[in-house]
Formats: C-alpha cells, sequence, structure tokens
C-alpha cells in the first residue's frame, strides 16, 4: 500500500510558517540569538520561534485569558498548516488521527510554577500544573483540529517525530486510519536548557555541524507535521510518497552513539530496504548533524559505511533552527518533503574544514529544481533510538 | 489485522492491595540486584527506572529469554522523581554545575533504551505518553509489529507514585476519595503460541471525551460487533472502577449480566497506565479457568475521559 504525503505545516526560529521557512533557509537566515523566553544564568545561542504566546494566540484565535503551553500553542500552527494544506476539510469524513511527540510537554508551564510549589506546596496553584504531562498537548491540538479519531503520543528524546510518523503510516497500512496528521512539537525551556548544559554538549557559539571545529548543539523549539493518507481518502495532488521508514536501537549508551552508529546505519539501510531501492538512488540526505563532536563522528562512519564511496548530497539544517527535540523531525519530515517534491537542497551553515580522516564534506549553498527521487532524512535520540524516513518523488 | 496475537509471558511489580501510611499504594520490590545485576547501572536508576528494567528483564526471563524484536514501552507521567530533583538542582544551583544523571533519566523512553540496552536488543523500540491511553498505545502498535512479521515482542508500563504527584493531583480535584497507585506490568506478545495457553489479544480500541450511558454502551456494542462478538459473549467483565466514578461503571456492568466482574484499582490503584494490571489480571483470569472458549473484556476510564476497551480470548 502507498502511502502518501499530502499536507506540510511548519513553525521555527527560522518561520512562522512552511513558506518562510523557504526563504530563510534560501538566503542564509538563521534563527540563533540569546535566549529571551525566560531568564537564565547561562550564555546559549537557542533558536526561538519570534513569536510571544499571545502572538500565537492572535494567531490561532484563542482567548488571551487562557492559558497555553508554548508547547501546544507552537503544535497548534503547524498541525493546522499542515491539515489544511492537505485540502481535508472534514476530519471526519475518513478515520482521521492524530499522532504527536514531545519531549517536554507542558514543562515551561510547570518549571515556572515548581518554584513557587517547592517552597510552599500545600499554598501553591497546582492548576498551572494540569498541561504539564505529554498527552495535554496532543489532545488540545487534536481538539482544534476537530479530530476525535485515534490520537496518541510518543516520546523517544530527539528521534520523537519520527516515531510519530513511522506509528502513523504503520496505522494506515494496517488498515486502522485512512489518513494521520504526524509530527512533533516542543517549546524552549530551561529544565532541557540546563539538561543539555549539564551534558556539556552545547556550543556556546553558533553549531557547526560537520565542521571540524564543531563543539556542541544549539537548542530550538518549534514544531512540525505531515499529513499521511492512503490513496481512497486523497483530496488533492500528493507531495510525495513515504516509502521507507524504519527504528532501530544504538544499545550503547543512555545518552552517546556508539562510535560505528551501529543504531545510524541499521535505521538508513532498513528504511532503504524498506522501500526497495538501492542505497545509490538516494539523492539526498537530510541528516541529524547535530554538531556534537560524537553524533556527527558517528553518523558520518555510518553513512559511509552504508553509501561506501558514493555518499549522496547531504547537509545539516541544525544552524539554521537549532536542535528542536522532540519536534526535529516533524520540522525536517517537512522540510525533506519539500526536498524532494521541487528538487530542493538545504546548505549546511558554518561548514568550513572536513573532519579528521573523513571525506565528507556537506553542501554549502541552496538549490533547487535538482532531479532527486529520494531523500532520507535522520533523527536519534537518547536510549540509543534512532530512526529514519525516506520519500519519494512520485 | 489477521495475526493472532498468542500472550506468552506476563510479569507484575504492583502494591498488591497493600496501602501505605500515606494512603498510597505503592508497588512491592523485589530485590533488584538479582536482577539488575549491574551495580553500576542500578546506582543511577530511580525507583521508576528499577521497577520497569527489573519487570521487563523477568517477563523476557519467563519467556525463556527468546529473541525479542521489539520493545514497547507506555508510561503516563515519566520519571516524575527524576525530572523534580533535576527541576531542584537548577533551582539549588543556579544552574551551575549540574549533575546530569538526573536529566538523563527522567526521559520518557529510558526503561525502554535501559532493557535494550542490557539485552544488547538493537530492534525497533518505542515510547507511548499519553495519559490513561498510553499503555493501549503501546498494544495497537505491539499488534502492528505481530502483524507485519516480528515474532515477539516486549510491551510493557510503567508509572510511579510520588509526594508531589499525590499534592498535585489532589489540588487539581482529581484523586478525591481515590487511592493512587503505581507499579510496572510487562508482558511478552507473540505469533507463537509457546507458552501453549491460547490466550491471545484480540481487540484494542481507545476514544476520549465524555460520554453517556447510552453512547458508552454504544461504543462497547461496536467494538464486540468488530470482533464478531455480543455481550453475551463476554464471561468475565473487568473494570477499572476506582470507587469514585462508579456510575459510569455501574451502567456500562449492567450491559454484562452474566459475566464475572472483576474490578483492579483495589489491587494497584489509580495511576495512568493502571489499566495494564487490569490485563495482567486478565491474563490470570483466562489461565486459570477452563479451557472452552473465553472472552474476557477490559474496560478502563481514565478521569473519565480517556477510554479503552481491551478484549482477550482463550
Amino acid at each position: 500500500m502507498k502511502i502518501y504525503v499530502t499536507g506540510v505545516g511548519a513553525i521555527s526560529g527560522i518561520g512562522l510558517n512552511v513558506g518562510e521557512h523557504l526563504t530563510s533557509l534560501a538566503s542564509n537566515k538563521h534563527g540563533m540569538g540569546p535566549v529571551t523566553l525566560f531568564p537564565t544564568t547561562l550564555n546559549a545561542v537557542v533558536s526561538e520561534v519570534k513569536c510571544s504566546n499571545d502572538k500565537l494566540k492572535e494567531i490561532l484565535k484563542l482567548p488571551f485569558d487562557k492559558t497555553y503551553s508554548r508547547t501546544t500553542l507552537l503544535g497548534m500552527v503547524a498541525a493546522k498548516e499542515a491539515l489544511e494544506s492537505s485540502g481535508i476539510k472534514n476530519v471526519n469524513a475518513f478515520r482521521t488521527g492524530f499522532i504527536s511527540s514531545t519531549s517536554v510537554g507542558g514543562m515551561d508551564l510547570s518549571e515556572q510554577a515548581y518554584v513557587n510549589f517547592r517552597n510552599n506546596p500545600q499554598q501553591s496553584d497546582v492548576q498551572k500544573f494540569s498541561q504539564h504531562d505529554c498527552g495535554d498537548s496532543t489532545q488540545r491540538i487534536a481538539d482544534y483540529l476537530g479530530i476525535t479519531e485515534f490520537t496518541t503520543t510518543i516520546s523517544t528524546a530527539c528521534s520523537s517525530a519520527a516515531n510519530a510518523v513511522i506509528m502513523g503510516a504503520r496505522m494506515i497500512k494496517n488498515g486502522l486510519l485512512d489518513a494521520v496528521v504526524v509530527g512533533g512539537t516542543d517549546a524552549l525551556c530551561k529544565f532541557t536548557l540546563n539538561g543539555f548544559n549539564s551534558l556539556m554538549i552545547l556550543d556556546n557559539e553558533h553549531c557547526r555541524p560537520f565542521d571540524r571545529s564543531r563543539s556542541g548543539l544549539n537548542l530550538g523549539e518549534g514544531a512540525g507535521y505531515i499529513v499521511l493518507q492512503n490513496e481512497y481518502s486523497l483530496y488533492s495532488n500528493p507531495y510525495c510518497l513515504l516509502t521507507g521508514y524504519a527504528n532501530a536501537n544504538d544499545a550503547y549508551h543512555q545518552t552517546a552513539t556508539s562510535p560505528e552508529g551501529e543504531g545510524t546505519y541499521e535505521c538508513m539501510r532498513q528504511s532503504i530496504e524498506l522501500a526497495g531501492i538501492n542505497p545509490s538512488d538516494v539523492g539526498y540526505i537530510n541528516v541529524h548533524g547535530t554538531g556534537t563532536p560524537n553524533n556527527d563522528l558517528s553518523e558520518g562512519k555510518a553513512i559511509e559505511r552504508l553509501f561506501k564511496d558514493k555518499v549522496p548530497p547531504f547537509s545539516s539544517v541544525k544552524a539554521f533552527i537549532g536542535h528542536t527535540l522532540g519536534a526535529a523531525e516533524g520540522i525536517e519530515a517537512v522540510l525533506s518533503v519539500l526536498s524532494v517534491t521541487n528538487g530542493i537542497v538545504y546548505p549546511n551553515l558554518n561548514f568550513k574544514n572536513l573532519i579528521d580522516n573523513s571525506n565528507l564534506i556537506p553542501i554549502t549553498e541552496y538549490k533547487q529544481g535538482l532531479p532527486l527521487k529520494h531523500v532520507l532524512s535522520n533523527s536519534f535520540g537518547f536510549g540509543g533510538n534512532d530512526s529514519s524516513l525516506l520519500f519519494s518523488f512520485i | 489485522m489477521k495475526k493472532r496475537v498468542y500472550i506468552n509471558a506476563t510479569s507484575a511489580i504492583s502494591p498488591n492491595g497493600v496501602k501505605g501510611e500515606d494512603n498510597i499504594l505503592h508497588a512491592i520490590e523485589p530485590d533488584y540486584k538479582d536482577i539488575i545485576t549491574n551495580a553500576n547501572l542500578r546506582r543511577r536508576m530511580s525507583h521508576i527506572v528499577k521497577m520497569g528494567v527489573a519487570c521487563g528483564l523477568l517477563c523476557l526471563e519467563k519467556n525463556g529469554d527468546r529473541p525479542i524484536n521489539a520493545i514497547i514501552t507506555a508510561t503516563g507521567l515519566g520519571c516524575l522523581a527524576d525530572t523534580e530533583k533535576f527541576l531542584n538542582s537548577i533551582i539549588e544551583n543556579e544552574e551551575r554545575l549540574l549533575n546530569p544523571t538526573a536529566f538523563t533519566q527522567s526521559t520518557f523512553n529510558v526503561i525502554g533504551a535501559q532493557i535494550a540496552l542490557l539485552t544488547n536488543n538493537h530492534c525497533y523500540n518505542n515510547t507511548f505518553v499519553h495519559r490513561g491511553l498510553s499503555f493501549e498505545s503501546a498494544l495497537i502498535d505491539t499488534m502492528m509489529q505481530i502483524n507485519e512479521g516480528d515474532s515477539n515482542v516486549l510491551v510493557g508500563a510503567i508509572d510511579e507514585a510520588t509526594p508531589t504527584t499525590y499534592t498535585i493531583l489532589k489540588g487539581l480535584g482529581l484523586i478525591e476519595n481515590i487511592t493512587m497507585g503505581e507499579g510496572a506490568q510487562f508482558f511478552v506478545l507473540s505469533n507463537e503460541n509457546s507458552a501453549t495457553n491460547n490466550i491471545s489479544l484480540k481487540g484494542v480500541k481507545t476514544y476520549s471525551g465524555k460520554y453517556n450511558s447510552a453512547q458508552q454502551a454504544e461504543f462497547i456494542k461496536n467494538f464486540l460487533a468488530d470482533n464478531s462478538l455480543n455481550t453475551n459473549d463476554i464471561s468475565c467483565f473487568i473494570t477499572g472502577d476506582n470507587g469514585m466514578q462508579d456510575s459510569i461503571y455501574t451502567d456500562v456492568n449492567k450491559l454484562f449480566p452474566s459475566a464475572t466482574n472483576k474490578t483492579f484499582k483495589d489491587i494497584c490503584g489509580e495511576y495512568p497506565t493502571a489499566s495494564s494490571y487490569g490485563f495482567y489480571l486478565a491474563v490470570d483470569y483466562l489461565e486459570n479457568h477452563p479451557p472452552d472458549t473465553q472472552n474476557v473484556l477490559i474496560y478502563n476510564a481514565y478521569n473519565n475521559t480517556n477510554h479503552s476497551l481491551i478484549l482477550l480470548e482463550k
């Protein structure tokens, strides 16, 4: 059975919609800057969505006096755009599901409320914690879209959104849904910023994926969703097909990747195998490329092992939008769909010198109109959770 | 989905109905050092991680340590104690020189990841975090994995009770007259009847929202009809009755006048993935009853908004 991609929606530090993303990517306009969303003593470079919560509510036509976690608001903007671009007017005409991912849920609200709570648990306003759990943002977005069919939430750290896409595709293939909105959303918060800082994998300067001097990642925030459909429920001309996907486990370390990128290699290999193509058919790879010494080295090794001396053009967009964790593959799936549909490859900002003992030179210029047949997209998370998606031209 | 999904092994670390002085049903824990033998790894693990990892490993052992093709976990609220520990350290140390352990151990997929690490499993690994439907989502994923050709899937659910959660849920009015609980349940589901007990998972349905009795009855009857059954075919009806939402459960119980009625939250308490204990109880019921065709239906309502139906047969 074919899985059609019919809708795309994205919000991140480089744009409030898909069109703005392409404009920024084409003009080398990144979203990096200092943290403004909350007070912090950390001197971090992050890619924030350039829009306050009130402004997001205005875009969404939501009441100003009601509180929503930023994770929910970002997710609503991108999911709404994705559903609208699919041409689906009535989500109840077919079995339309919603599968969303997040790594922090409503932590942006909880971490503020917790400051008072820890001093005085009994007198604290616990209502502020009611949006903490990951399912809360998913349910609110589903309600906003009017989706009442199967709805669930996935959280596997930085590969979460890829796993949401995979789950959605399989539910269509197994005959459980006809259409599904899949992707992820994550707001920047103090909790994750400090978590990554404590692991000493943040770069206090603009990150440099796949460059010899790379020394860490920059965090970002945002949301990205795509719409998957079977052929019976199609309303519009699909963008492309989702032909391959796989999740594999590195089973090496809770936060680090194995030197040879075992899980990375497996998920790429299995995605290509599922699509029934050869590695040489892949025209572009949107790599995970966080900019940490560990990730880029092992991802590069796995790519060289799989593609041998014919490594396709590849690049990381993390220097534009930061690492958006649970939203990462939601946003990057959108960019990969546009890549294969319009023959676009994205520039890998800040690349200057090859990594030692490697021949991997990423794409550094925005190009469009290329004859791309298949585009592979990677995302890897804590717990060795590695996923790839493969999109194919129709 | 065409393939039959057998339930070959089960394990639980549950409160066994024993309430603590804090009025919470806390899981009765085994001696972890016999199960998680790597002392360094064990030392870093919080209560929920130890509970989940140990329960998963026990289940694999009961399944004769057969190779596993997928590890799928579910948790409603995740690793709350470590989340809180890291929040406290951010505040107390003013964001300086923080120990990353609580942060890395607070990720929702840490239990599935640690089981993969300890058993050197490179297969599919996924984690569902959708409130009262997390375990049910994991079961649907499991059924699809088996339908797609996997032979053995480890699927489990874990949630922990912490004093902070208790205070917050109490303040939100969500546990008035309800006993909070916790626990871990794991299962090996398979395309082979290797346990030779013929017990299988037939179907799972989830839905959210507030519904009246007539609408609930329709959901249940439609689900049974989808599985070629009617209410008379159910020999045991297990509900998530927690003593509070009794009106929901009283009305649905009336649909099954001839079935044996069972509850489970008196044993495990209320928590987002408590229905996994109901599932554990359903398998136990089928194992200990005569071999003629038996259908067991589990109905759970979490916070009266997340509804699930799970059907097992022998």
